[in-house]
Order: structure tokens, then C-alpha cells, then sequence
């Protein structure tokens, strides 16, 4: 999985919100605000992602963090961004 | 906690304010216009050859763009003059869709083609906001120059509206036109839009033909006029909501009263600017839900848990991964349940208004997050600069001074060179001392034009915020009487 083409994430002023491009407007007109753990996974999202494990293991290395609350967060952070249309299908 | 339009907005707008960010640009690429309206603060010909020789090539403002992006622009404005005049418009506008701001465009949509609200339509700006100058081709003749500019403008207004692009509609009102206010009104509530009306109009800025000063109102006149928008639009208010009592529609009733701009004391609105960007519903058909703070996406938890100390934590207040559709859910806005979609389907009315305080500036402002003691009473040269057509960087649209060149030194230097010189500005003693000052407008961009001076009272400004007092006192005898 991966996020589709168009949308830049970018740091302003300390926060991380999402932009989308050009057409993506059409179908987003607003912004994404994401906060920094939210923005490590959209990075991380912006290449293939083979499974959720990875992203879990990105929480891990840079957060003390349990396996099953970072799982759980992964799942929550994907599905809300997969409801959004944010993700590649 | 979910956050909405407006906080999110608020939030950026308060960092970049503390850190100096130019968060807000405001380029305004041409001067020139196909219009020739009475009040205008800037324009030209739309042939003025001096204009067309030292108006920026497209390579500059995609250049300036891009050095603002990367020094933490979000928001940025395109207008004129008539952005269309340019030849090259397109060329700029599709560089600067793909930069990565929330776009905003100006224009009088005379000029919007079919052609034109396609390829908008494909890659559309955030929103466009369109300035209706009349209800009717006598009103356009009369205030523009033009008579077809009029249904030139609606037409423009349909095409855009029918690409499900996000329109805007506001009015300047002046002698000219102000008997046209309420059909300004139903044409913008058949929209389903609020209508922003620009009530102070200042001096001009520059340009030679317009008259702003001979066809603004009257202080007494336009505190009477903005008097009149308040009942006008608490009345149909009223009339909405009684007809949705009677059809027995379920929204709790201090939901919508909540919402409804007739219950904001008129002369709060002096005070609060709208910050212009959180203040634009969209009519996307994606917004069918009405988004208010109460119905918003979900917190996603992931926010709660982490910190930069990296330490897993209990859940906090701070803000969360949430959607920020464009379309906020300020409490003096109806927020609108519109499906505009390509097929044309009609929108629900909605009768709503804002005070666009002063003729042109745009750049969203926070008095909460102003510091009183300095000269500038807005963001102008703290987070936001408006670019002149000719490449200088001046704090808003109203000035000529201070000013650097970013063409020259870079967006960045021009930035800090900008701030610093403005701090320098000296503010009107008078002003500051002034008993009546909540009901005044006035800044240094509109001391400078209205008097030459940056610490000279204005009679003008002064007359209004009296008038506007004078009538406050009367609601308030009346009210007395009750």
C-alpha cells in the first residue's frame, strides 16, 4: 500500500498538514493536519509498504512503545486515511 | 478532541505569527483590468502599455512562489486587476496548483469562458472568489464602465459553480450600487452562498482614473447601510427559521441559532475580523455532511500517544490527525448543506453575510493573537505580504510603503527586511488614546491613504466609528425601552 500521487506533506510552523496537488483538489479540497508520529507513517507510506508490520516498526523505532498499542494505532491510523482516499487501491 | 477549519487555521496562523512565517502571500500580478469600476484602489487599462512592460514575466512569480513555499508559505492569493487579462495565467496558475498551497483566486468572472471553467474545473483552486458590483446591467454601467458586465459575471459565476469548484461571492458597496443590496443578496442566497461585503473602501493606492473617495458612502451612510444589513439578514433568518419549525426538520434549534449571523451584535464584527480563509464554506459535493465542531472526523488516536520526547503518554489535548475539510464551521456562518455537482443541481438557499472590513485586504487576521502594543493592528508583515504587480514586497494591498524587492535580495531577505520595517512604522497617538476606537477601522495602511500620514487622524474614519457608536446607542435605547 502506498499513498496515492498528489498530496505533499509539508512542515508549517511546526505542524505537519497534507496539501493536495492540482487535480487532487477536485476530490480534497481542504488539508490533512497530521501530528509527528502521523507524519513519520505518511513518509514512510510514500514508498511501497508491503504490510502493516513495517509501519509499526517505524512507531517502534522512534517512540517507546508496547507491540499492541502501536498495532492497534497503525490499523486505526490506516483506516482513517484508507476512508479518506488517501491510500492507493 | 476534533478540530475544525478554524482551528487549524488559528493554529498555524499563531505559530507563523510568533515565528515570523510568511504563512500568507497575496500576489497580485496584474493592475490592469477589463473593468473601470468607480472605487478601485489600483487600476489600469487593460492595454496600458506601461503597465504590460513592467508587469512580472511568468518565471518570476513561479520563482517568487517557490521561494516563499520554502520559507513556509501555506495560503496564497492570485489576483489583480483581472488575473485573466494575463495571457500566461494559466501558465503561472498551473506551476503554482502543484507547489503545494491552498490556492485562492480573485477575479470579476467577466472573463470566465466555458474553456476557461474547464480546465479550473480540472485542477481547481481552493476557492474563487468572484466581486459582484451590481444586480444589473444599469448598476454595472454605472459603476464599471460596462453594462454587459453584469451577466458577464454570472455567467462566469454559473461555470465555475457547475465545475464544482468552490465559488465565493462578495460586493463593494458605493453610491453606485448600494440600492442594489438586497438583489446582491438573493442573488448570492440563490446560490446558497453568504455574501461578503466590502463596506470601507479607501483612497487609491495608486492608478489615476478611479475616484474611490466621491463614490464611497457617507460615514452616516454607511453606518445606516450596515445597519440595514444586520435587520435585513436577521429577517430572513427569522423567516428561515420559522419555515423549518413548520416543516419540522430535525436540527436542534440552538444548532441553528448558533449559526445565524443576526444574533452577532453588528459592531462585534469590527473587532473579529473573519479570518478570510477559515471563513469560506465550500459547495463541494463532498461536503454534504454539515462539519460542524460537534459531528467532525474522529480523533485518531495515533496523536494521543506520542510525543517528541518520545515517551508513550495518556492521551492529551493537543491537536489531533484529523481531516480539515475547507469548509469551516465559524459560528457567524450558516454552514451549508450544498451537493453542487457537475450535473447542476441546485443548491439549498442560504441568506448570510460577513464585513470584509477594509477594500482589499486579505490576509487572515486574529486580533486574539495581536500583540496591542503594536503599530499594526493585523498580521500584515508577521505572517502575510501582499506582491505588487511591479515586484515590490509591501505588507498589504493597501500599501506602497514599506516595501523591498524580493526580485533583488530574495523572498527571504525582502521578508525580514519587510518585518523589520515594519516595525518601524510609528503609530498614531491619537488613535491609540481613542475612546471610540472598537468601532474604527483604521490601521497605518489606511491613516497613510486616507491622510499622507502614518499618526494622522482621518475625519473620514473618524466620522464612521462615531456614526456606527451613535447607532449602537440607539439599539441600545430602544432596547431600553422594550
Amino acid at each position: 500500500m502506498k499513498i496515492k500521487q498528489g498530496f505533499l506533506l509539508r512542515e508549517i510552523a511546526g505542524s505537519w498538514v497534507v496539501v493536495p496537488l492540482g487535480e487532487r483538489v477536485v476530490e480534497f479540497n481542504g488539508l490533512l493536519s497530521l501530528s509527528e508520529s502521523g507524519a513519520l507513517l505518511w513518509k514512510r507510506l510514500e514508498e511501497e509498504v508491503m504490510n502493516e508490520e513495517e509501519l509499526v516498526k517505524v512507531l517502534k523505532e522512534n517512540y517507546e512503545v508496547e507491540d499492541t498499542i502501536a498495532q492497534f494505532d497503525v490499523m486505526e491510523f490506516l483506516t482513517n486515511i484508507k476512508e479518506r482516499g488517501f491510500i492507493e487501491q | 478532541m476534533s478540530m475544525n477549519w478554524g482551528q487549524l487555521s488559528s493554529r498555524l496562523v499563531m505559530n507563523s505569527l510568533n515565528q515570523r512565517i510568511p504563512l500568507i502571500g497575496e500576489f497580485e500580478l496584474t493592475p490592469r483590468c477589463n473593468l473601470k469600476c468607480k472605487m478601485c484602489y489600483i487600476c489600469r487599462d487593460c492595454n496600458d502599455k506601461d503597465a504590460i512592460s513592467r508587469e512580472l514575466s511568468d518565471r518570476d512569480w513561479i520563482r517568487l512562489a517557490l521561494e516563499a513555499r520554502d520559507l513556509g508559505m501555506l495560503f496564497i492569493l492570485l489576483t489583480g486587476g483581472e488575473v485573466f487579462l494575463r495571457k500566461d495565467f494559466k501558465t503561472i496558475y498551473d506551476e503554482i496548483s502543484m507547489m503545494g498551497f491552498n490556492v485562492s483566486l480573485y477575479t470579476n468572472g467577466t472573463m470566465i469562458t466555458p474553456q476557461v471553467a474547464s480546465w479550473l474545473g480540472n485542477h481547481p483552486p481552493s476557492q474563487i472568489e468572484i466581486t459582484l458590483y451590481g444586480a444589473s446591467p444599469e448598476t454595472y454601467h454605472a459603476v464599471c464602465g460596462d453594462s454587459s458586465g453584469f451577466h458577464s459575471a454570472i455567467r462566469g459565476i454559473e461555470l465555475l459553480i457547475n465545475q464544482g469548484i468552490n465559488v465565493q461571492l462578495r460586493t463593494t458597496i458605493v453610491k453606485g450600487n448600494v440600492h442594489d443590496f438586497e438583489a446582491l443578496a438573493e442573488i448570492a442566497g440563490s446560490y446558497g452562498l453568504p455574501l461578503g461585503i466590502v463596506n470601507y473602501v479607501s483612497p487609491r493606492r495608486e492608478g489615476t482614473f478611479s475616484s474611490p473617495e466621491a463614490e464611497r458612502l457617507s460615514p452616516k451612510d454607511l453606518a445606516d447601510f450596515e445597519e440595514k444589513v444586520s435587520l435585513f439578514y436577521e429577517q430572513k433568518q427569522q423567516e428561515e427559521l420559522k419555515s423549518r419549525q413548520e416543516n419540522k426538520t430535525v436540527i436542534e434549534l440552538n444548532e441553528l441559532q448558533n449559526k445565524l449571523v443576526g444574533n452577532i451584535p453588528l459592531y462585534n464584527n469590527l473587532n473579529q475580523l473573519s479570518e478570510k480563509i477559515s471563513n469560506i464554506p465550500s459547495n463541494k459535493n463532498q461536503s454534504k455532511e454539515l462539519i460542524s465542531k460537534d459531528n467532525f472526523p474522529k480523533v485518531n488516536p495515533l496523536i494521543d500517544n506520542y510525543s517528541k520526547d518520545n515517551v508513550l503518554k495518556d492521551k492529551d489535548n493537543s491537536p489531533k490527525d484529523i481531516l480539515v475539510k475547507n469548509d469551516p464551521s465559524k459560528n457567524n456562518l450558516i454552514n451549508n448543506n450544498l451537493s453542487i455537482e457537475k450535473s447542476n443541481k441546485q443548491p439549498d438557499k442560504n441568506y448570510s453575510y460577513y464585513l470584509v472590513e477594509d477594500t482589499n485586504h486579505n490576509a487572515g487576521m486574529n486580533y486574539e493573537f495581536i500583540n496591542n502594543k503594536e503599530t499594526f493592528p493585523c498580521t500584515s508583515g508577521k505572517n502575510s505580504f501582499w506582491m505588487t504587480w511591479d515586484g515590490r514586497m509591501v505588507p498589504c494591498s493597501m500599501m506602497n510603503k514599506p516595501e523591498a524587492f524580493p526580485l533583488k535580495i530574495g523572498v527571504k531577505n525582502a521578508w525580514r527586511k519587510l518585518g523589520e520595517e515594519c516595525k518601524k512604522v510609528p503609530a498614531c497617538k491619537t488613535c491609540s488614546k481613542c475612546s471610540i476606537s472598537q468601532y474604527c477601522n483604521s490601521c497605518p495602511a489606511g491613516l497613510m491613504n486616507e491622510t499622507g500620514s502614518f499618526t494622522k487622524i482621518s475625519s473620514y474614519l473618524c466620522e464612521l466609528a462615531q456614526e456606527r457608536k451613535n447607532k449602537e446607542n440607539e439599539l441600545r435605547l430602544s432596547a431600553d425601552r422594550r
